[in-house]
């Protein structure tokens, strides 16, 4: 009995010893290396681990390539799979896992790794002085810097169809509502046409035609920070949020969309575009290689195929976000060489390394200092779209809302919501965020 | 005295066989569930490294959101269909390949091959069949001209579709033990019935369906709490939706914690352990009844 006592002992001493990590809510390398970020660190360590998207851009992967090189670094890229991989970061990120360094959003969802504690803080990294005002809306956090955005933003609009317009007699659409005329007039002379792709089994690209619906009203009065000062809600029936939701699902009932919008995959959209046999492709201008490389990666060949439009609500206004692409984190590991070292590819790849790397983005540039490449084709219409009239996207900074808005649009899209649900459940959602991350007032 | 002595160690004789399993249910089931059942009531979240209790406030953020009860009621419903598709065919597979002939063989082995293919695959691989364009559709539409029904794009119909597939994935299992539980009934005892002039229907149901019941006990629990506990073949076909149609509790679970709301997942992960228990034990003890009654 004594013996039965003493391993059932040993059994249960065993047991949470194997079991107390699923409870340490505190997990992971929060150590700080004390390395100081201000442009002086140097490369210290043989190798790096990154985290990175497995959709990343060649010129991502060349970086590390070319630091690797020239630094006698091995970087070590775990590919973060691009569906879901928000979910899978935090995943891991809670488990306590650390990368030396992290490729992710500079938008309000890099809140949720808790920045202040987990990452370096790189206010005084040389880079920063040369981006203008990107850091007061995009990877900060409580006036403190955490993120290298090293990329020209993003754009969210429509690819179209050149062709099938012309053959239509009809002319790009300059508001959300256009698009009503040109889908009657596209279902009377070209039947075969659907007016707008939308990927619903995709889940995410479903938040683009409402992000450019809103950009207008964004430029105008700064509509998501109204929403976080509570000046305004998104469930308000008769504001800007439901009216675009109502405007999008009465294109849908219009017959507007692809036949299997609810289940669409985004992959097969540039290949529809290409073909004809849609008219209008809602998406970021970080998918060009995606288009291009329907064309046999040639841009022209693309360009004279294919246009960019930025329909919103009130006019031409596109709808911009700072690019994943090229925008890293250093977390705090504990490990001064490891942290150095990633310090130091991130000083390279704006100082030394970064004209070649910024001729191989093909965007403008958002660091002062070095010479984007001249745009071409439809590059260019990305640039004068980037010049003409802007604004934030909406869900940038509406912490908690973007965890819930793919799930609610093709909620929306399936029939399971109405527009004003939507906009109830949305509200509720950034709700949710807005306490978690302690914002003032909620 | 020397009988009771054997006794005693006979009796004592058990806890060396338990104590692996007891072990590893301790180390891997009940630990980590009582010490993270704190996290339910918990403010837990990726935005701040202070945990404060906050009583049941994430259970009303969760209803308030429309998360919790339709995630309850999507993975009753997916479960009860699962369970009842899975046991009807497997059923009925198992009294058809019953009989130990080699073509039998073949086919027992052959409808067990979906149990080797991981769910995620076979998630992949039955939402590329179950595409608008998918080679489903393009059967039905040599009868039905044009027809292009988006099984997965329905709130309905994807349920439907994901209980088959559990069900297909899992059914060569459960028909093998069904074959097993068939072929340990006596045969004496249909044929006493067939001399009593029961039909064929009879002879099944009043007879050899009550002496299933040990198998029927295995099959009903394993399925029903299995679906309860589903997650990765939905992540891989529909990721929940449309909208949340097909959102099962762990699924809202894991999105939760993916985004960075810890608290609330733990949340709902309390709900999956107590209607795991709240279902399974009534369901169990209701069952090893009947089976006494049979």
């Amino acid at each position: 009995m004594k013996r039965f006592k003493r391993a059932a002992v040993v059994a249960t001493v065993v047991g949470l010893a194997l079991t107390a990590c699923s409870a340490n809510n505190d997990a992971g390398g929060t150590g700080d290396g004390g390395v100081k970020a201000d442009g002086t660190a140097t490369v210290k360590a043989k190798e790096l681990t990154v985290w990175t998207s497995s959709a990343d851009q060649a010129y991502v992967r060349d970086a590390y390539k070319h630091f690797g090189e020239k630094f006698g670094v091995k970087i070590n890229v775990v590919e973060i799979a691009a569906d879901g991989l928000e979910n899978q970061v935090q995943t891991k990120w809670a488990s306590g896992d650390r990368p030396d360094l992290l490729e992710y959003h500079a938008t309000a969802l890099f809140w949720a790794l808790n920045p202040a504690k987990n990452m370096i803080e790189m206010s005084d990294m040389p880079y920063v002085k040369r981006s203008g005002e990107m850091y007061k809306t995009a990877g900060s956090l409580d006036g403190k810097i955490y993120a290298a955005i090293t990329v020209g933003p993003g754009l969210f609009g429509m690819y179209y169809n050149k062709k099938v317009l012309a053959d239509a007699g009809l002319g790009v659409p300059e508001t959300y509502a256009d698009l009503e005329n040109v889908c009657t007039t596209l279902k009377q002379k070209k039947p075969g046409v659907a007016t707008i792709y939308e990927a619903g089994g995709s889940q995410w690209p479903t938040q683009i035609q409402i992000l450019i619906a809103l950009a207008s009203v964004e430029k105008d009065q700064g509509y998501s920070q109204e929403v976080l000062i509570k000046k305004a809600t998104l469930d308000d029936p008769g504001g800007p949020f439901v009216t675009a939701l109502t405007e999008y699902k009465k294109l849908q009932t219009m017959g507007c969309f692809n036949k299997d919008a609810t289940t669409a995959k985004f992959e097969p959209s540039f290949k529809a575009l290409a073909d004809g046999s849609v008219a209008f492709l809602p998406q970021s201008t970080s998918s060009l290689p995606q288009l291009t490389a329907v064309y046999g990666d040639d841009l022209a060949k693309a360009s004279a195929a294919i246009g960019w439009v930025s329909p919103s609500t009130g006019g031409t206004t596109s709808a911009w976000s700072p690019s994943f692409n090229g925008t890293w984190y250093v977390p705090k590991t504990g490990n001064s060489d490891r942290e150095s070292t990633a310090l130091a590819f991130l000083q390279w790849v704006t100082t030394d390394g970064y004209q070649d790397y910024l001729t191989q983005t093909k965007r403008f540039a958002v660091l002062s200092g070095g010479q984007a490449a001249t745009p071409t084709g439809i590059q260019q219409e990305f640039t004068d779209a980037y010049g003409s009239s802007k604004a934030l996207a909406v869900n940038a900074n509406l912490v908690g809302f973007s965890a819930q808005f793919p799930t609610l649009m093709t909620g929306l899209l399936s029939g399971q919501y109405t527009p004003a649900q939507v906009g109830e459940l949305a509200q509720k959602a950034l709700a949710q965020g807005a306490k978690s991350a302690h914002l003032a007032g909620w | 005295m020397a009988v009771r002595e054997s006794a005693r160690r006979r009796q004592a004789g058990w806890w060396p066989f338990i104590l692996p399993a007891f072990a590893l249910v301790a180390a891997f089931f009940a630990a980590p569930f009582v010490l993270n059942l704190r996290f339910a009531f918990t403010d837990w979240s990726g935005y701040s490294d202070i945990i404060a209790f906050n009583g049941l406030e994430n259970f009303r953020s969760l209803i308030e959101q429309d998360i919790l009860w339709q995630a309850v009621k999507v993975t009753l419903l997916y479960a009860v269909s699962a369970m009842l598709v899975q046991n009807v065919f497997s059923l009925s597979m198992a009294l058809v390949l019953q009989r130990s002939t080699r073509i039998n063989g073949f086919f027992r082995s052959f409808f067990f091959l979906p149990v080797l293919i991981a769910p995620v695959a076979a998630g992949y691989i039955w939402s590329a069949i179950l595409a608008p364009a998918g080679p489903l559709n393009k059967a039905i539409a040599l009868v039905v001209p044009g027809f292009d029904y988006a099984w997965l794009g329905h709130g309905h119909s994807a349920l439907a579709s994901l209980a088959f597939v559990d069900a297909w994935k899992w059914s060569g299992l459960i028909t093998l033990v069904y074959i097993a539980g068939l072929n340990n009934i006596p045969e004496s005892l249909t044929e006493a019935a067939m001399i009593d002039g029961a039909n064929a229907w009879q002879r099944f149901w009043r007879v050899r369906f009550r002496l299933l019941a040990p198998a029927f006990t295995f099959t009903v629990v394993v399925t029903m709490l299995g679906a309860i506990n589903a997650f990765d073949l939905v992540a891989a076909t529909t990721r929940g939706g449309p909208g949340t149609s097909t959102t099962v509790l762990n699924i809202a679970m894991f999105n939760q914690y993916g985004s960075g709301f810890f608290g609330t997942a733990s949340s709902l992960s309390l709900v999956v352990t107590v209607l795991v228990v709240v279902l399974g034990l009534p369901l169990i003890a209701y069952l090893r009844r009947r089976e006494i009654e049979a």
